[in-house]
């Protein structure tokens, strides 16, 4: 399962991007889209699309957390929406590995609940939301950064190393 | 500091009471959704459908732009006249009638035509090599006038648009099912040649409308379905039986021609029906024979064939363009793609040898000929089937739909399930035996078909009966009692075919689309989940049990057509639907198909979006955010058509699509910072529009499409948002809205606004302080604009 990260603002801005790879089942952290190349720019476009359907989804959910509200499937692609109070959305994009029939032998070894494998499954879900609770946090103590102006592209290198932590850990 | 939008738009959710000025304050696009905005007011909206209408002509003002900068002042222009003369919705509902009409006159009958050697040959002295049936085909498809239809109750339409499809009879019966793929890739062919004629410049079509190679794709997808046995509407209605006044015994012709449909060489497959209506027709040659004596041959086929016969006067000397009393041959509209595919290559070389490709016909042989298809379909063919209609309503379907039927039915089904466990002490071949009878009564699962005498054959062809009569109400309750029925039986392509009519003729049935709205579709139409559960069933069915992919893609892409302009959650079905169509692979990928398909996807996401005033129900939510837009995915989906069109090698229509993308993406509220944030999207916007200009300059250059567009193709800045040609516009479309308003204030005050708004879309934030403050602002604005 590859990964994309990022941090939208209410004026729709990314603060925040951040690509990686699951590091559970022997991936390495490092992503592996399966559109290649045209993943840097085809993934913003994908989350992009979809705040259109946070637009929508917000109004219907009390919850920070959305869970999966949006696939785009040229790419197997989902992507997951948790708000927070300010409006800023965190997006997450991710997408099962491709190599679902070639590297065959390894992955039938994982069972099919695996989160690098099923992406809707709920134990996915499950991992997403701790990783977003956790994200949260850190996005919350560096909001209180006195040098940190809102509405700013964070480039902080702890929250950075903090977010891949919580990849680690959570996905 | 971003919510101060929100804010300042939430504070005016209803702006109809409020003077001129104050409007133009809400003109952001937070607050355009208002339900009861005046008419005028209408032009500003950036979801108006008069907007989306008139995109066609920012299509064309982008190909062909000559003098202003980058096309855009014919934009706005349009949009007054739009708005002006016609209403939004009204323009939302003539493209749906387009598309509507097209589904609907695709399931019109099928009439046989069986001729003489001597009828044929007679056509062909006239230079027309296609015979008589080819004579006839491009009149039936428009009868002149109306035809009167009586649907099931009793109750008469007239339908002006009704046609016949003539197909000659051994074209029928023996091109036999050709694969489905094959089609397909015949298809494909056909639109990319289509394409490679018109290069030069590409046919505009805005985004709630149908691209025109769309548009042919689609039909000529419906017109390619051969004789199959699970639908009948391929199978002949009517087989019109032709002479000529030269045949030479005459009665028995007729008669040995009336026995090749019925038992002979062209008799139908067990599984259609071969009683169906033969209609017998003279054809008097004018120019050589004796009319009296045709006359009198006339008189004895009407003792002999009752009264289903006609006498046509036909002239045989080929007719010339130097001849008085003439016209053109119609064009015929539905073909199948292989004729179509065969009658390009004829008309290429008969371009190449500088004639015309329709012949001339004679006035009055045109006129003999719509009269007789008239009286043909009028008075034989719909009376005919009107009968049967009833005949197999009263016998068949309402005893099945009645009490006892269920009885009937459900005791069926138990009585196979009481026979197992009756016979469940014997060995286990006996209850395998009596499962299969019980289940597959009429089904004949080796072959795959119903004989066309068993109820279930019946009441399909009834029910295709009314679909061409076009009495939806009765076609699909009546298909859906027979889903339960081909289930049981597991006869897997009709059922698929069973569920696909059932989605089209429910989204056709008029009853149900008197109200478009979201909330009162689902009241009248059957649920949605029904729609996708049918739809899921038809797929299957068609794609992975019969493999069927044409039909397969027929029955997807009529229903997320019909789907899409139900509103929004039937949009938000067609949308996902039409993603499902290139998932399924049914066009393959780069080729024109898929992005065709692309194109439609974009504008399913964007004749999705809440622009109908009726629609205002789901749009005002807090802070004024519309809900339910899918702007950023037409905006997405049209890129990617763009994209794919570049990979083609057609830079023209990437250019339109790229265009569409484009006007998207600026109406939304943060276009500006997210294209700025976004670097990757942004600068892959930015190659692929400079890439397109390049390809278009080198094709101008070649001279194809003759337009010249010397300034524009080294113009940067032209592909991120266009701040001046936005605002340019905006400044047009203000001073015309306001010229239309009685009060006629003063100039000062015209000017004031249009300084506003020339800002007004780039930076909400320097909008707000000027509304704020609004008379050190203006002051401060005027006199920058007029000293």
């Amino acid at each position: 399962m590859s990964y994309y990260f990022v941090v939208v603002s209410p004026s729709d801005t990314p603060l925040f991007e951040y690509t990686f790879g699951t590091s559970k089942a022997g991936g390495n952290g490092q992503a592996h889209f399966r559109n290649g190349e045209s993943s840097r720019y085809m993934n913003q476009f994908i989350v992009h699309a979809t705040l259109d359907v946070v637009e929508e989804v917000q109004w219907l959910s009390p919850n920070m957390w959305l869970k999966v509200i949006d696939n785009y499937v040229p790419t197997n692609s989902h992507i997951s929406c948790f708000m927070t109070g300010t409006n800023v959305r965190f997006m997450l994009l991710h997408q099962p590995s491709s190599s679902g029939t070639a590297a065959g032998s390894r992955a039938s070894t994982l069972s099919s609940s695996s989160i690098a494998q099923n992406p809707t499954s709920p134990q996915t879900e499950e991992a997403i939301r701790q990783f977003m609770t956790e994200v949260y946090e850190i996005w919350v103590k560096t909001l209180m950064n006195p040098f940190y102006k809102i509405g700013d592209e964070i480039k902080s290198p702890i929250f950075r190393t903090r977010v891949a932590a919580a990849g680690r850990k959570w996905l | 500091m971003t919510s101060q939008g929100d804010g300042s738009a939430g504070q005016h959710p209803n702006n109809t009471s409020l003077p001129p000025l104050d409007v133009r304050k809400t003109r952001s696009p937070t607050a355009d959704e208002s339900p009861e905005t005046p008419g005028s007011i209408l032009s500003f909206r950036p979801a108006s459908p008069s907007i989306l209408a008139s995109r066609s002509s920012t299509l064309s003002g982008f190909l062909s732009r000559s003098s202003s900068p980058n096309g855009r002042s014919s934009l706005s222009l349009a949009r007054f006249g739009r708005s002006t003369t016609a209403s939004p919705l009204a323009n939302v509902a003539d493209s749906n009638d387009e598309t509507r009409t097209l589904i609907v006159r695709a399931f019109s009958p099928v009439v046989g035509v069986l001729a003489s050697p001597e009828t044929d040959e007679l056509v062909r002295g006239k230079g027309l090599k296609h015979g008589f049936a080819g004579f006839i085909q491009p009149y039936g498809e428009r009868i002149t006038g109306k035809v009167v239809v009586r649907d099931s109750v009793g109750a008469s339409r007239a339908w002006e648009d009704f046609g016949v499809r003539f197909l000659d009879l051994r074209q029928i019966m023996q091109e036999q099912s050709t694969n489905g793929a094959e089609t397909l890739d015949k298809l494909e062919d056909l639109v990319e040649q289509y394409l490679d004629q018109h290069t030069g410049e590409y046919v505009s079509h805005g985004q709630n409308e149908m691209s025109p190679y769309y548009r042919l794709f689609l039909s000529r997808l419906l017109s390619s379905q051969s004789v199959s046995q699970h639908e009948t509407f391929s199978h002949p209605v009517a087989t019109v039986i032709a002479i000529s006044s030269s045949t030479a015994a005459p009665i028995e012709t007729l008669r040995n021609l009336y026995a090749q449909t019925a038992h002979g060489g062209f008799a139908s497959p067990p599984y259609a029906n071969p009683e169906y209506l033969r209609y017998y027709v003279l054809v008097h040659d004018d120019d050589k024979d004796d009319f009296a004596k045709s006359s009198a041959l006339f008189d004895q086929m009407k003792r002999h064939f009752g009264l289903h016969c006609h006498l046509l006067r036909l002239r045989s000397v080929p007719c010339s363009r130097g001849d008085e009393d003439i016209e053109e041959m119609p064009l015929q509209e539905w073909l199948s793609a292989s004729a179509d595919l065969s009658k390009l290559q004829e008309t290429t070389q008969l371009i190449d040898l500088d004639t015309d490709t329709q012949p001339p016909i004679f006035a009055t042989d045109a006129a003999n000929i719509r009269t007789f298809i008239r009286e043909l379909v009028s008075q034989s063919i719909v009376p005919n089937m009107e009968q049967r209609i009833s005949l197999w309503n009263e016998q068949i379907a309402s005893r099945r739909r009645g009490i006892s039927g269920r009885f009937m039915s459900i005791s069926k089904r138990w009585g196979g399930l009481g026979s197992l466990t009756g016979s469940s002490s014997r060995n286990s071949s006996a209850t395998n035996l009596s499962t299969t009878s019980s289940t597959s009564g009429n089904y004949d699962s080796i072959q795959g078909y119903y004989r066309w005498d068993t109820p279930e054959a019946l009441l399909r062809k009834m029910a295709d009966f009314t679909t061409m009569l076009r009495d939806y109400k009765l076609a699909s309750s009546t298909y859906d009692l027979l889903r339960s029925d081909y289930n049981n039986d597991k006869a897997w392509k009709y059922l698929a075919g069973v569920n696909e009519m059932c989605c089209i003729t429910n989204l056709l049935n008029p009853l149900l689309s008197a109200a478009p709205t979201s909330s009162s579709s689902s009241k009248t139409l059957p649920k949605l989940e029904t729609f996708d559960s049918m739809l899921e069933a038809a797929s299957y069915s068609y794609l992975t049990r019969c493999n069927e992919p044409a039909l397969a893609l027929r029955s997807l892409l009529l229903t997320i057509e019909l789907l899409k302009v139900r509103g929004r959650l039937p949009g938000e079905l067609a949308s996902k639907w039409a993603v499902r169509v290139l998932d399924l692979n049914l066009a393959p990928q780069s080729s024109n198909l898929h992005v065709l398909i692309s194109e439609r996807i974009a504008s399913c996401y964007a004749g999705n979006r809440p622009s109908t005033a009726t629609n205002h129900t789901s749009a005002v939510v807090g802070s004024g955010a519309v809900l339910s837009q899918r702007t950023r995915h037409a905006a997405l989906w049209s890129l990617t058509a763009a994209e794919e069109w570049m990979k083609l090698g057609r830079a023209p229509f990437a250019a339109a699509n790229l265009q569409q993308s484009q006007d998207l993406y600026a109406e939304l509220r943060h276009n500006e910072a997210a294209m700025s944030g976004f670097k990757e999207m942004s600068a892959f916007m930015h190659d692929l529009s400079l890439t397109v200009r390049m390809k278009l300059g080198q094709t101008r250059k070649r001279g194809v499409s003759g337009v010249s567009a010397t300034g524009h193709l080294v113009e940067p800045g032209y592909a991120d948002g266009d701040p001046l040609g936005v605002g340019a516009d905006d400044v047009e479309e203000q001073m015309e809205t306001l010229d239309s308003k009685p009060s006629g204030g003063h100039r000062r005050g015209l000017s004031i606004n249009t300084a506003v708004d020339v800002q007004g879309p780039l930076s909400p934030i320097r909008r707000r302080s000027v509304i704020d403050d609004p008379l050190a602002e203006s002051n401060g604005v005027v006199d920058d604009d007029f000293e």
